[in-house]
């Protein structure tokens, strides 16, 4: 099979242009994200149960440098019934970002209209202006699973998977485009959409994070400390 | 100090990367960062690019250590150029305030920045700092004991807090604070030591074993430490003086003998030049070796 030879134009006027597009429009939405978003407050009482879950961590791992009478009055004042911060944490009615709340929502709302609108009009401009063309190629071989990730609205069955459509580079560029912005904007820049996926699946995968519930951390910790035998270790 | 080169001849990159790696240690050589600043760096300051807010900021606070408030106030000058409304700046002239003595006016900026900013610490580290070079003791404890309640895990805070409990007598509430510390900094021998020390004073048949374990610690986490190792001789030795069971005192008479050949060995190492005193200190030791061993 002879080999394709694509005409420079396509350099000059789809390749070269999506590459630029993108990374303006990433720069973009980089300054209209610090316009439009105010910076999460953390509250101080978050602050003070991120202290205090740390803090019962501490005991249990370096309780054992306290004389026993030390380290049982510090886990009654973490998990006493009544007064020990543990337990009235533990009853506290839970918080977490109430979707009700209009401030909130419009907090969300900003932040899925800086995601989704950008991806939408200008995938779709880039799609209906350059689709169709094969801009470039990958320098090694390629399976044919790859064909549908490059080849996006490229439908040629015997075309080697190894090239790029139009489409597809600009895929590739939106997500490949990451270490670049650090560069540019600094590492706390809002301009990469991989960054922006990636913090919805963080979102939906909270249970680590203590911010969403803390009732259950607290009530982890206040658990472990019970379960705790203290042996005084010098 | 270690390095005995003049610091006034140091090249403008060489001087940088020091300004710098004192910066991100937290050492506290305000004089030497003033030379610095004054000989080398401020020949062109622009050249830092944005590392310069940095050095000011720096170059402010170790002029206010050193005593050179104007160089500071020309830092905070040239800062508030740059940011006009920055607390850290505002923090940095309320600092300049506590310098010249103002404590008033420095505690109301504070006051005013820990409203603004309730998650900053520093600023509430500040005002206790105010409190402190006032005098008023009393009311630095309650403002740490405040600050704590938040903070809980920050050894400098519970560490000054045992400090002014020391000063203030009550010995117990220094070692629940340095037990906190060392809660929070398992490794640092210091804390162990002190701790050891607190107990030795508290007295007791049990607070002196207590003592003496908190002394093994220290050693162990830091085998040069000669306070400790004191510390180990004393309280072997009142516990060979005061327990009733015979294999512990043979056990403790032991290992006070142990400490001080350690403690010979030590001094003997060191030329008399350097602590002139070291022969006086070895014949007290000796002569103390044959009361302990007589025991």
């Amino acid at each position: 099979m002879t080999d394709l030879l694509l005409d420079p134009a396509i350099r000059t006027w789809v390749f070269l242009p999506i590459v630029v597009i993108t990374f303006f429009i990433g720069i973009l939405r980089h300054y209209v994200s610090l316009l439009l978003m105010n910076k999460k407050k953390v509250e101080l009482e978050n602050i003070a149960d991120g202290q205090y879950l740390l803090r019962a961590r501490l005991l249990r791992e370096n309780g054992r440098f306290l004389p026993k009478t030390s380290f049982n009055a510090r886990r009654q004042y973490l998990c006493a019934e009544e007064t020990g911060y543990l337990s009235k944490a533990q009853q506290r009615p839970a918080k977490g970002p109430n979707p009700m709340d209009p401030s909130q929502m419009t907090e969300m709302l900003k932040g899925n209209m800086m995601n989704m609108i950008p991806m939408i009009v200008v995938g779709g401009w880039i799609n209906w202006t350059f689709s169709g063309f094969v801009t470039t190629r990958v320098p090694f071989p390629l399976t044919l699973k790859f064909k549908a990730m490059l080849q996006r609205g490229v439908d040629l069955v015997s075309l080697d998977s190894a090239w790029v459509s139009s489409a597809s580079w600009y895929f590739l560029c939106m997500f490949g485009l990451r270490s670049i912005y650090t560069l540019v904007l600094g590492s706390e820049n809002a301009a990469d959409q991989s960054k922006a996926m990636e913090d919805q699946m963080a979102m939906t995968g909270s249970a680590v994070n203590p911010q969403a519930d803390p009732r259950a951390a607290f009530k982890g910790e206040w658990e472990a400390l019970q379960m705790t035998q203290h042996q005084f270790a010098l | 100090m270690a390095e005995t080169t003049d610091l006034t001849q140091l090249s403008y990159e060489d001087a940088r990367a020091m300004l710098k790696k004192w910066r991100e240690c937290g050492v506290r050589r305000s004089e030497e960062v003033v030379e610095i600043w004054e000989h080398i760096i401020s020949r062109s300051p622009a050249s830092l690019g944005d590392e310069q807010w940095a050095v000011l900021e720096q170059v402010c606070i170790a002029g206010l250590d050193a005593a050179r408030v104007d160089l500071a106030q020309e830092c905070i000058d040239s800062l508030h150029a740059q940011f006009p409304e920055s607390n850290r700046v505002l923090k940095l002239k309320a600092m300049q305030l506590e310098a010249t003595e103002h404590y008033q006016k420095a505690l109301e900026i504070y006051d005013r920045l820990v409203e603004e900013d309730p998650n900053n610490n520093s600023y509430r580290k500040r005002k206790v700092a105010v409190l402190l070079a006032q005098g008023k003791r009393l009311d630095a404890i309650r403002a740490i004991n405040e600050y704590l309640k938040i903070f809980l895990n920050d050894p400098e805070a519970w560490l000054q807090l045992s400090e002014l409990f020391l000063q203030e007598n009550d010995v117990a509430k220094a070692v629940h604070c340095l037990e906190e510390c060392v809660l929070i900094q398992p490794l640092n021998s210091m804390y162990f030591r002190r701790l050891g020390d607190l107990r030795y004073t508290q007295g007791g048949a049990e607070n002196i074993e207590l003592a003496r374990a908190y002394y093994e610690r220290a050693l162990k986490i830091n085998p040069t430490d000669l306070r400790s190792q004191y510390g180990i001789l004393l309280s072997n030795n009142q516990i060979a003086s005061t327990t009733k069971s015979a294999s512990e005192k043979k056990k403790a008479g032991t290992a006070a003998v142990d400490a001080i050949d350690n403690l010979v060995n030590r001094y003997q190492k060191i030329s008399p030049k350097s602590n002139p005193e070291s022969d006086g200190i070895l014949n007290c030791l000796e002569a103390m070796k044959v009361t302990v061993g007589s025991k």
